[in-house]
């Protein structure tokens, strides 16, 4: 693998996760997780459909949904297009791992650099997120996935455990604005339970004195 | 300075915690008062009835509500940059410690200067502006509307950014029921027995509605006991959600909602005010009825009051406005606040009754068939003129009128749609019609059921209707026995009286004058009326005004009122502050910003950053000794042309293509060929709008059959993917292609330079062999880096250099980014920013952003080979229209000053030498212009007629904004390395 100079930074900047806790709500950055863009091809559906069931060992998700069994989730990102989701630790290469288990009726990306995860925990979520997102909450349940809008930014919601249990997928290049953001609208509502750490500032300028001429 | 606060008008009763004292200031001077009151029961409590100025004749004024309504009673509240101009002091929840200051005067609000401009009203009457400020014309600007401004108004901002903090948020329901009055709370009762998900909204921080403001509405049960037991009920329940202090100001389209809601004033945590947009399957607008004066000479004086605001502040606040309360009215409900003054020990010396048969025994004198016709005092009224029905006048000494002129339902949210409401003859006013938003009902006085009964059952009744429809099951709410009279009314609008102005607008100082002024001048329908007089404008928008100003025209123009008509109603329904509307997203958080892998790396070298779109990217390098930043560009530039320089470019687009038939998309996609480039080879490709414009360009490269990456510029990154997805999907939705956006996964550097490959080789791992001969220019790869790290390499140059873009996951792109300035440290990498990629793709020819500018073609572009004839793809057959090639096309071609110490400006034209700076002589414009260090000379690129057949002529470029005019000589797009060599070695 890579020499020791090319270090992973995490989403938000940091060599390590950023966390904040209030009463009742946390917020966690996560980089645990491989994601590939998995998409059925065209006519091939029937192929796709029985991959998946060997892969994963459950049939793809419909819309809105999530789907999970031991290491793999999966939830529906749009018409025959799903997100999979498995450990870091153990699947590095999930898309080779994907293209070789569905072959040819499939197409596959990885994504696992492309999103900041966020895991929500705590009774309080759904008074944070209520602030963010414009998703009648009470209908999303365990096991289902959304597209969201969270200060002018798509992500994805999805919920893990009724209620109190749910993940952000970010844009990674929007990372500090989304993270600002639920923060912000943590801070409104919640105490927090200690002083957070913040991620380096994004201003315009990097330090040095303004340089127009 | 502090004064010694007596309480004097205070009552017994009344809804406040009488066991706690607040203290607070107005105008500096204390006054104390309790939790429950509002700033201006507590004001009228302490025998303070003097709160505000007019906005035009600054006459003084009381309030004349005891809610949103109010159009008098306006403060400033707070201090320093918090300060809250125009805020109504009749619903201002009063808390210890609030500094409220009176507006709109001069001196003081006793002595205020301006109040000359009454003196004047003769000449300041409707449209005084429009005939007065007409000469001289450059005079308005700067010398009539600045001193009109100062003279007239209400608050002021303090102009510093507001500390406070805003939010906003989402919020889903079955039922909203708008308004905790009696009709509201059944209503909210009924869904929430039914199971349904429930939001009661109430502007007030109190539950109840005039159920807290009028006695004897429930034969039996206390009202009190009613509502508590209500909210008790509702607070218990899961699915209910009470929203105190939220005000619902505008009805969307498919039942969204919104919804300003306070925080109490003092909370110890949570946001100012929280702007909700509420998602309703079905509403019940239950919010009431505003009461309307009667306009009469003289009306406007401190202490005359809306009868049922009168009948409000004793029974909720306990307190009497006046010692003495004369009522005028023209409907029972007058009745009905004598009879609550007098139940409390105030003096009532008469009801005046316009209606000739009015009652008369009821234990005061009642004056039927009479009107009041004048008023006297100045801060304070002190007595009042009658008119009886026999025409004798007779004077009565009062320091407080109660006016009863009927009331209005509010109906505004029925009519945010653009529906109109039906008038109803049977108690002289307006009413929701028939047609209203979707899945919205009004009940209760909101739909003019005005007995406190049928407010009950209104409000019942419409949530159960709402319910069956969204299939729960009606819930029989037993409701208390109440009062069941609708009011009698006789519409009277105003007394004609010689002499005296009758105010008709009370915030905007209109007057029945104004009105018959503006009929006269044929301002006659009521949108004209309305912006000739300003009638209905201003922050109160006319609540208490509206509905008399159409009566007095619709007099003047022998109409009827649903003749004459209503103005539009528009959200919001009160003033809702531009704070709430932006929430969260202020300054530096106002938008998204998007981070480039490398984002901390280039602010720890100091990098100064530009937008481009919502990215942050770094524009140069600054280093010390460099004080102009064109010092440090030259300098990266020049270090990128002599060695080796480095650049951020993740921000393009990037776009991953698959499937069997991606080739043959990307074929239709682009103008140019894309079905034959080899495995590992990359192309450049023009992608062409419908009508044949150049849309975007970029790179392609082919990793497998079935799989491309292809590269978009950063600006239209989102929209070209937008575009590949409609003709995937739409298009040819029989061909197998699957797209999905991989921007975000890669880090991607740009390593230009004649020592770039160099570079490259000490991070590429050995067994890739990246040399001229096995890596030549367009080829790509998937190959590992420092130790097996997955990565992509692009043979490209944007620069024009030997050059290469790689790539790898973007969590290793600040390592990346680092290990390669280590690696070329020898070669003295340099780091450069966007504009020095912008001065290289000059110096080279390359069209960006500025030449692609949405009026051009491949043609314009000298790319008019590139569109295949060979194929058909989008845009192609219109990029051949006839009207697209005439002789004195527009062609790109590049600038040099004949005097290198002259800049070129982009957007400079391009005329004849010598010919004069008109459009018809035009003959073109420079899209793009930057210093070459590499030429030591300014250089740009433009669009001229005929350009590449004119090369070695020279022009002038003009730029009539600056006053400059520049000769240049017209010279071909590549100023740098035309034949391309460097690229290649």
């Amino acid at each position: 693998m890579s020499d020791d100079l090319l270090k992973p930074r995490f989403p938000l900047g940091g060599a390590s996760p950023f966390r904040s806790e209030y009463e009742g709500f946390s917020i966690s950055e996560s980089m645990a997780n491989s994601f590939v863009w998995l998409a059925c091809r065209l006519n091939r559906q029937a192929d796709f459909e029985r991959m998946a069931r060997e892969v994963f060992g459950f049939a793809m998700p419909g819309p809105g949904g999530l789907a999970r069994r031991s290491a793999y989730s999966t939830f529906w990102t749009g018409p025959g297009q799903w997100m999979v989701v498995a450990p870091f630790s153990c699947h590095r290469d999930l898309e080779t791992l994907m293209k070789e288990g569905f072959g040819p009726s499939a197409s596959v990306t990885d994504q696992t650099d492309a999103w900041l995860r966020l895991d929500l925990e705590g009774v309080a979520c759904h008074t944070v997120l209520e602030r963010l997102v414009a998703l009648p909450l009470h209908t999303v349940g365990e096991g289902s996935a959304h597209r969201v809008s969270v200060h002018h930014t798509g992500c994805f919601l999805g919920c893990l455990g009724m209620a109190d249990r749910y993940f952000l997928l970010a844009p990674r290049s929007s990372a500090r604005s989304v993270f600002h953001a639920l923060r912000q609208a943590a801070e409104s509502v919640l105490t927090p339970l200690a002083a957070p750490r913040h991620p380096p500032v994004s201003g315009l300028s990097g330090g040095g004195a303004p340089h127009r001429g | 300075m502090s004064a010694p606060n007596r309480l004097s008008h205070r009552l017994p009763g009344g809804l406040i915690d009488r066991k706690r004292t607040l203290s607070f200031r107005f105008d500096g001077r204390e006054y104390h008062g309790h939790p429950g009151d509002t700033l201006a029961s507590a004001l009228l409590a302490g025998g303070r009835m003097l709160m505000g100025r007019s906005f035009k004749y600054h006459r003084p004024r009381g309030p004349l509500t005891a809610g949103s309504e109010e159009p008098n009673a306006l403060v400033e509240l707070g201090g320093g940059a918090c300060r809250e101009p125009n805020a109504r002091a009749t619903t201002t929840e009063l808390f210890d410690g609030l500094e409220a200051r009176s507006q709109n005067r001069w001196p003081s609000l006793s002595f205020d200067v301006l109040a000359v401009n009454d003196l004047l009203a003769p000449f300041l009457t409707a449209g005084f502006y429009y005939k007065t400020f007409m000469w001289p014309r450059s005079f308005w600007d700067k010398v009539y509307e600045p001193a009109i401004r100062r003279a007239a108004g209400l608050g002021r901002l303090s102009g510093a950014a507001d500390p406070d903090v805003y939010d906003k948020g989402f919020l889903h329901c079955d039922l909203l029921v708008v308004g905790g009055g009696p009709a509201g709370l059944t209503a909210a009762l009924a869904a929430a027995r039914a199971g349904a998900r429930v939001i009661l909204a109430e502007e007030d921080f109190r539950f109840g509605g005039r159920l807290n403001c009028d006695a004897g509405l429930f034969l039996g049960a206390d009202q009190q006991d009613w509502i508590s037991a209500c909210v008790e009920e509702l607070s218990s329940l899961e699915n209910v959600r009470l929203m105190p202090r939220t005000m619902v100001f505008g009805a969307f389209d498919h039942g969204i909602f919104g919804a300003l809601e306070n925080n109490p004033p003092q909370a110890a945590s949570g946001p100012r005010q929280v702007l909700w947009r509420i998602y309703a399957r079905r509403t019940v607008l239950a919010a009431g009825a505003v009461e309307r004066p009667i306009a009469f000479a003289d009306n406007d004086r401190p202490g005359i009051m809306l009868a049922g605001a009168v009948r409000a502040y004793a029974n909720r606040w306990a307190v009497a406005v006046g010692r003495q309360v004369v009522v005028f009215t023209n409907n029972d409900d007058g009745y009905r606040t004598a009879a609550d003054l007098m139940a409390k020990g105030v003096e009532v010396p008469a009801i005046v009754d316009t209606r000739s048969d009015a009652a008369v025994d009821v234990g005061v004198p009642v004056f039927a068939g009479a009107a009041v016709v004048g008023t006297s005092g100045r801060l304070r009224l002190s007595g009042v003129k009658l008119r009886l029905s026999s025409g004798e006048e007779r004077s009565l000494k009062c320091d407080a009128l109660a006016l009863g002129g009927g009331w209005n339902p509010n109906l505004h949210l029925t009519c945010h749609q653009g529906h109109r409401p039906v008038w109803r003859e049977d108690i002289a006013a307006f009413v929701p019609g028939k047609a209203g938003p979707p899945g919205l009902r009004a009940a209760g006085a909101a739909c003019g059921a005005f007995s406190t009964a049928n407010a009950l059952e209104g409000g019942r009744d419409a949530a159960n209707d709402a319910l069956e429809d969204l299939g729960f099951r009606r819930q029989d709410v037993k409701l208390p026995e109440a009062e069941g009279r609708t009011p009698s009314i006789v519409a009277f609008w105003h007394v004609r009286s010689k002499g005296g102005r009758a105010w008709v607008d009370f915030q905007n100082d209109v007057t029945v004058k104004d009105v018959e002024l503006a009929h006269r001048e044929n301002f006659r329908s009521v949108e004209h009326l309305k912006r000739y007089t300003t009638l209905g404008m201003a922050p109160d928008q006319g609540k208490t005004a509206n509905v008399i100003g159409l009566a007095v025209m619709a007099e003047l123009s022998g109409r009827t009122i649903p003749e004459t008509g209503t103005t539009t109603f528009r959200p919001p329904y009160a003033p809702v502050s531009v704070a709430a509307f932006a929430g969260r997203s202020t300054g530096e958080d106002f938008r998204p910003r998007r981070l480039t892998p490398s984002h901390d790396w280039a602010a720890e070298q100091g990098a100064h950053f530009v937008e481009a779109g919502l990215w942050l990217r770094a524009q140069w390098f600054p280093r010390p000794g460099e004080s102009h930043w064109r010092q440090t560009v030259d300098r990266e530039v020049l270090a990128t042309r002599g060695s080796v320089g480095i650049c951020d470019v993740s921000t393009l687009g990037k776009i991953d293509v698959q499937g069997t038939d991606a080739a043959a998309f990307l074929n239709r996609v682009y103008c140019n060929g894309f079905a034959k480039l080899p495995v590992g080879r990359v192309r450049y490709g023009l992608m062409l709008r419908e009508d044949g414009m150049a849309m975007d360009d970029g790179t392609t490269a082919r990793l497998a059959e079935d799989h491309f990456v292809t590269t978009t510029t950063t600006a239209n990154a989102v929209a070209v993917f937008r575009h590949m997805e409609f003709c995937r999907q739409s298009l040819w939705p029989g061909l197998d292609v699957q797209l999905v956006s991989t921007t975000e996964a890669w880090a991607q550097f740009a390593v230009a330079g004649p020592n770039s490959r160099r570079v490259l080789q000490r991070v590429v791992d050995p067994e890739f062999d990246i040399s001229n001969e096995a890596f030549p220019f367009m080829a790509c790869g998937e190959i590992t880096v420092c130790g097996g790290l997955r990565a992509r390499l692009f043979r490209i140059s944007f620069s024009g250099e030997l050059a290469y873009e790689i790539a790898v996951p973007t969590r290793y792109g600040d390592g990346l980014i680092r290990r390669l300035m280590e690696a070329g440290r020898d070669f003295d990498i340099t780091p450069y920013g966007t504009e020095a990629l912008g001065v290289m793709r000059v110096e080279k020819g390359h069209a960006a952003g500025g030449e692609l500018n949405g009026t051009v073609t491949a043609r314009n572009l000298g790319m008019e080979r590139m569109v295949s004839a060979k194929k058909d793809s989008i845009g192609a057959p219109l990029s051949r229209r006839e009207s697209l090639s005439g002789e004195d096309v527009l062609k790109l071609v590049g600038f040099c000053p004949l005097d290198p110490a002259q800049p070129l400006v982009a957007g400079s034209h391009l005329l004849p030498e010598g010919a004069a700076a008109q459009a018809s002589n035009d003959q073109g414009y420079l899209t793009s212009a930057v210093y070459s260090p590499t030429l030591a000379t300014p250089i740009a690129l433009g669009f001229l007629k005929r350009g590449d057949a004119r090369l070695g002529e020279v022009v002038d470029v003009a730029n009539p904004l600056m006053g400059t005019r520049v000769r240049a000589r017209v010279v071909s797009p590549h100023f740098f390395d035309p034949e391309g060599g460097r690229l290649r070695v």
